[in-house]
């Protein structure tokens, strides 16, 4: 493998990650957010920091990112809890622009220059490879679906999807849906954490800049277009917008133009995305499966 | 020994609008209690007071002795006080079975290793499977639930808060809606759960219905309560004609 191909395996598993826990706020708790970058760049602010100040290892700086932005998505969760739907696309952009402004004006942050020097993670004092260090993006990509897994199976993750079906027959079915989508909030902002921390220790260079609502509207596009509130979705979406810029040029110049474009056609013509539930895709691979089963 | 539903001195207040004005009544264990009155008289917003859904102005419900105020839905949910809704409110895009399964959790949701755990056991499926049998849509458990008729889907949502062990249900409007047959199944299944012990409190606008099921009627108007008694007595009551007729002529 070449690092060329390295590197873009690399960006994928992280993209991945990030999408798998956007889709959990707003695929499976039914809570949209635009602002999903900051939680990918407050995780990511953690861990390099943690590292280039104090010298930690960033065997515990990951943790360390992945404690701090499930707490921020906590404390950031509060004011989302009494608005829905335009409101909350509404807060939770300017969320985003909030905690892009806070990293790029104030000093402590490293403003304009942002965070520079993040070192890779090394291991016995050796640095760890390319080829290592996509190996561990693999790991966690396996963990966040193995977490992804265990959330859809269990009462929590019923109550997620009691609340995105309506909210008030979930109350009046015993879910306390301010508690459930603080856990929606935690979980996912924790996880774009670990993507962020994953991606510092890989850059070694950040800045508020990577973080914007672009960045936010980027993760969002893969989401909805392999297809909101599944898992495979957001692993595909993520894969596929994920490597469309690297087969063709034209797409990453344009990437606001062509994923912005793609979110209204998805939108108007097949809301379900690619491999959604009842998505074109779906509905004609089971009705062939069941031709041949019959 | 306490009443099982105690509404002490209700007020709900909307802005300048009173919604419900100073409503006094009990109601016994293992009673069907009917809540009649024309439209807009405060019948939802009741229902709405007593599962916490809106907080009150004033007054104080009490169920079994136990204070309500301050309680948010979901905790009254937990007490059993199960309800449907007027304007029948499944969890569209989930299958029949799942959405019993939903209220089956109530026991679930509060400790962590509690809510992280498994939904779908052994155990959890025959629970919910027995309460699809109980209220006879057993056949549909693996449907979307948007694609049942309105007459199923209101036998869902009578799933749903039976999934909650109940031992009151608030029913609003059951017959809204419904054609001759579909009405009749209703009634008799709100007849049978309540012999098997689960009191209800039901909203009608359907008065045969309403004389059929309840030996006892509450009459609200205009956030009042203007009677209160048996069905032969209400419907020879002045005020109650003079309610219906005075605004509605067509009720
Ligand atoms: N959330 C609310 N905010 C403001 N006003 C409300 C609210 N809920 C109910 N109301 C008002 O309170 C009054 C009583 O409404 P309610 O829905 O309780 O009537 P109802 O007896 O159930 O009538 P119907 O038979 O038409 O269902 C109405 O005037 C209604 O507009
Ligand atoms: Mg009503």
């Amino acid at each position: 493998m070449s690092a060329y191909a390295m590197t873009v395996s690399i960006t994928i598993g992280i993209y991945v990650i990030l999408a798998i826990s956007l889709n959990i706020i707003t695929g499976y708790a039914g809570q949209i957010s635009l602002g999903h970058a900051a939680f990918f760049g407050i995780g990511a602010y953690a861990s390099g920091m943690l590292a280039t100040r104090l010298g930690a290892p960033f065997f515990a700086c990951l943790p360390f990112a992945v404690v701090v932005t499930g707490a921020v998505g906590a404390i950031l969760g509060i004011p989302c809890l009494r608005v829905k739907e335009d409101f909350l696309a509404i807060t939770t952009m300017g969320i985003n622009f909030v905690v892009q402004a806070i990293f790029l004006y104030i000093p402590f942050f490293g403003g304009a220059l942002g965070i520079a020097n993040i070192p890779a993670p090394s291991i016995h004092g050796a640095e760890m490879t390319k080829s290592a260090y996509l190996a561990m993006v693999l790991l966690f990509v396996l963990f966040a679906i193995l977490v992804d897994g265990w959330l859809t199976r269990s009462w929590a993750g019923l109550a997620l999807a009691s609340i995105r079906e309506d909210e008030t027959a979930a109350e009046m079915s015993g879910v306390n849906i301010t508690r459930f989508k603080v856990v929606a909030f935690v979980l996912g902002s924790a996880m774009a954490g670990l993507a962020g921390s994953l991606y510092a220790h890989f850059m070694s260079f950040i800045s508020a800049a990577d973080f914007g609502f672009t960045e936010s509207i980027v993760i969002l596009s893969m989401v909805v277009f392999g297809g909101i509130g599944t898992l495979r979705g957001p692993i595909i979406g993520a894969i596929i917008l994920g490597l469309a810029p690297e087969l063709f040029r034209p797409v990453l110049d344009y990437r606001t133009f062509v994923y912005g474009t793609m979110l209204v056609l998805l939108m108007r013509f097949q809301p379900q995305g690619l491999l959604g539930l009842d998505s074109f895709i779906v509905r004609n691979a089971k009705r062939i499966f069941t031709r041949r089963a019959a | 020994m306490e009443h099982l539903l105690e509404i002490d001195a209700i007020s709900k207040h909307f802005g300048g609008l009173k919604a419900l004005e100073n409503v006094s009544f009990t109601m016994d264990r293992g009673e069907i209690l009917g809540l009649i009155g024309p439209n807009g008289a405060g019948k939802t917003t009741l229902f709405n007071l007593i599962t916490g859904r809106y907080p009150v102005t004033s007054g104080t419900i009490r169920y079994n002795g136990k204070d309500l105020s301050g309680m948010g839905p979901s905790q009254v949910a937990a007490m059993g006080i199960g309800r449907t809704f007027q304007i029948v409110r499944p969890f569209a895009g989930l299958t029949v079975i799942t959405n019993v399964m939903i209220a089956l959790g109530v026991s679930h949701y509060a400790g962590f290793w509690n809510s992280v755990s498994r939904y779908r056991t052994p155990a959890s499926l025959k629970a919910a499977r027995k309460i699809l049998a109980r209220v006879g849509i057993a056949g549909y458990a693996q449907q979307k639930s948007e694609n049942l008729p309105l007459g199923l889907k209101k036998h869902l949502e009578i799933a749903r808060a039976l999934a909650l062990r109940p031992s009151l249900i608030l029913l609003d409007e059951p017959a809204g809606g419904l054609r001759k047959e579909e009405m009749d199944r209703l009634i008799g299944l709100v007849r049978e759960i309540n012999g098997e012990g689960t009191s209800v409190l039901v909203i009608e606008h359907n008065m045969p219905v309403v004389m059929q099921l309840c030996k006892r009627i509450v009459v609200l108007d205009h956030g009042t309560k203007i009677a209160e008694g048996p069905p032969e007595a209400i419907r020879n009551n002045r005020q109650v004609v003079e309610a219906y007729l005075g605004r509605t002529g067509d009720a």
